[in-house]
């Protein structure tokens, strides 16, 4: 999830503590990217995050990318 | 329309492609710079519309969706009158108008099929297109037609103007976020090479060969043992950041953790050959769109791949996340004619999700993790360090020019050929 644009460092970071205790299990923390990732269990979960993180944060799940196999002629 | 395509008198900067004229790249969201404009030109700065699109012959126009206004004095004039006026408040920027050429055969409104016009296409792109009409059947102008021969530099460094020009990335930090690099590849050798592997498990070394294609097209040698030439920003700093594994897969998280690291190591340029199919009519990521603003005001620009999911010309995909984010520069791929590669995507999404430059991307020679060394390879993964590697070059040039005003003299530099903005945006990226 990001945090709200004008997040500060602190606020980041305090922010995370708080979705710990709401049972994110928090997998990284990017203070100056105002970016949270970790992992909740359901769609009930991530409500809840929202509800916590508040207006102006955005909470996504995680994307997958795959790149071709390497003798793929389009890479 | 009468105005439009009408060929200029030939001047003496004919001669080095340019017009007399200047592109003066303003500050965002402020008025500041056409204060500036106005106090340095001593005229009105009038406001472009479809109408108008020449600067009266001692004036100055200005498009407003752009940031750029047109001046019809030469850039060192206006560039020390505008010190001299305010201090240069409010302008980032400031260039010589390049002539750029149009396809031999392709009818335009006013001119002699033979001349040249359009010195500010690129600033006006979105303006003309639809305006000119395109001989049915045409495909896209053929400035690089001549440059086939690669035994000194590859096609896609030409068609870059990356062979001649003067600026070689020193002291511009570049991160390629991809598979890795093969650090023993000799090519190489004697670099400034920083690596950081965010896949739990497996060292920054490429197990799979894409990243250290991408890195050879971004800032492979100038002088490579084997000719020819591949690499643009052949000094720039050299910052790897393993975020696909060996397999060829990874995620959001680490990505983020790259971009994140990048932006710590006042990395200028952060180039990403990656992507995840969108749908039509799908919003950006609000995240990822977050973080590249942070990361602009920061210093950092991002390019991306817009992604290799359409099967041209009967299937056209959107541009990919993370590229179609509005803060992330989205690359397409053409060909060594100036067509647009067969599955390149498109910007058919509203918010971000159009193009904003193209990239050589197609029979792309590059380094290869060893013994195979080198490889051909197609894709918007190649384009996007062409791209990048502009990019440092850019940055070196402009050393006051970071974040998203880099992103903005990047597109304003380059190259527009006779294809839709959907499909390659402004156009080829230039070197300075």
């Amino acid at each position: 999830m990001s945090a709200p644009a004008d997040a500060s460092r602190e606020q980041v970071v305090e922010l995370a503590k708080r979705l710990e205790v709401a049972g994110m299990r928090v997998e990284q923390t990017l203070p100056d990217m105002g970016v949270i990732s970790g992992a909740v269990d359901g769609p009930e979960a991530v409500h809840e995050l929202r509800a916590i993180a508040g207006e102006g944060a955005s909470v996504e799940e995680d994307r997958g990318y795959q790149l071709p196999h390497p003798d793929d002629p389009v890479q | 329309m009468e105005e439009f395509g009408t060929p200029r008198g030939v001047e003496t900067h004919e001669l080095d492609g340019t017009t007399g004229r200047s592109l003066v790249l303003l500050e965002e969201d402020t008025d500041t710079g056409l204060k500036t404009l106005r106090a340095a030109t001593g005229s009105a700065v009038a406001t472009a519309t479809e109408k108008r699109l020449e600067p009266k012959a001692d004036g100055a126009l200005h498009f407003e969706e752009l940031g750029v206004a047109v001046v019809s004095q030469p850039a060192d004039q206006v560039l020390e009158a505008s010190a001299a006026a305010e201090g240069g408040a409010g302008i980032i920027a400031v260039e010589p108008e390049r002539r750029v050429h149009v396809l031999e055969g392709v009818p335009v409104v006013g001119a002699r099929s033979d001349e040249y016009l359009w010195g500010y296409r690129d600033a006006v792109v979105n303006l003309t297109d639809g305006l000119a009409p395109r001989a049915p059947g045409a495909v896209a102008a053929a400035p690089m037609a001549a440059a086939l021969v690669e035994s000194q530099a590859t096609w896609g460094l030409q068609a870059v103007k990356a062979v001649h020009s003067c600026r070689s990335g020193a002291g511009i930090n570049v991160a390629v976020l991809d598979t890795g690099f093969d650090p023993n590849h000799p090519d190489f050798a004697g670099r400034n090479v920083t690596m950081q592997s965010f896949i739990p498990g497996e060292t920054a070394d490429d197990g799979h060969g894409h990243g250290t294609h991408c890195i050879g097209t971004a800032l492979g040698p100038k002088c490579p043992p084997l000719m020819p030439r591949y690499g643009v920003a052949y000094e720039a700093e050299i910052f790897v950041g393993k975020v696909l594994s060996n397999g060829g897969s990874g995620g959001d998280a680490g990505i983020l953790a790259g971009i994140n690291w990048a932006v710590a190591n006042g990395c200028a340029v952060i180039s990403m050959s990656l992507g995840a199919r969108v749908r039509l009519g799908q919003a950006p990521s609000r995240v990822f769109e977050n973080v590249a603003r942070r990361a602009a005001r920061r210093g950092s620009l991002i390019v991306a791949a817009a992604g290799n999911d359409s099967q041209r010309p009967g299937r056209v995909e959107p541009v990919s996340h993370p590229a179609n984010c509005p803060s992330i520069l989205a690359v397409a791929a053409v060909d060594v004619n100036g067509a647009v590669a067969s599955f390149s995507n498109g910007g058919l999404n509203p918010n971000g999700g159009k193009v904003d430059v193209s990239g050589p991307g197609v029979n792309v020679y590059s380094s290869w993790p060893m013994p195979t060394r080198y490889r051909r390879l197609n894709g918007t993964s190649m384009a996007t360090p062409h791209a990048a590697g502009v990019a440092a070059l850019l940055a070196e040039a402009n050393p006051a020019v970071r974040g998203a005003a880099l992103g903005a003299l990047l597109v304003s530099r380059a190259l527009p050929g006779t294809l839709p903005a959907v499909d390659v945006g402004a156009g080829m990226v230039q070197a300075p």
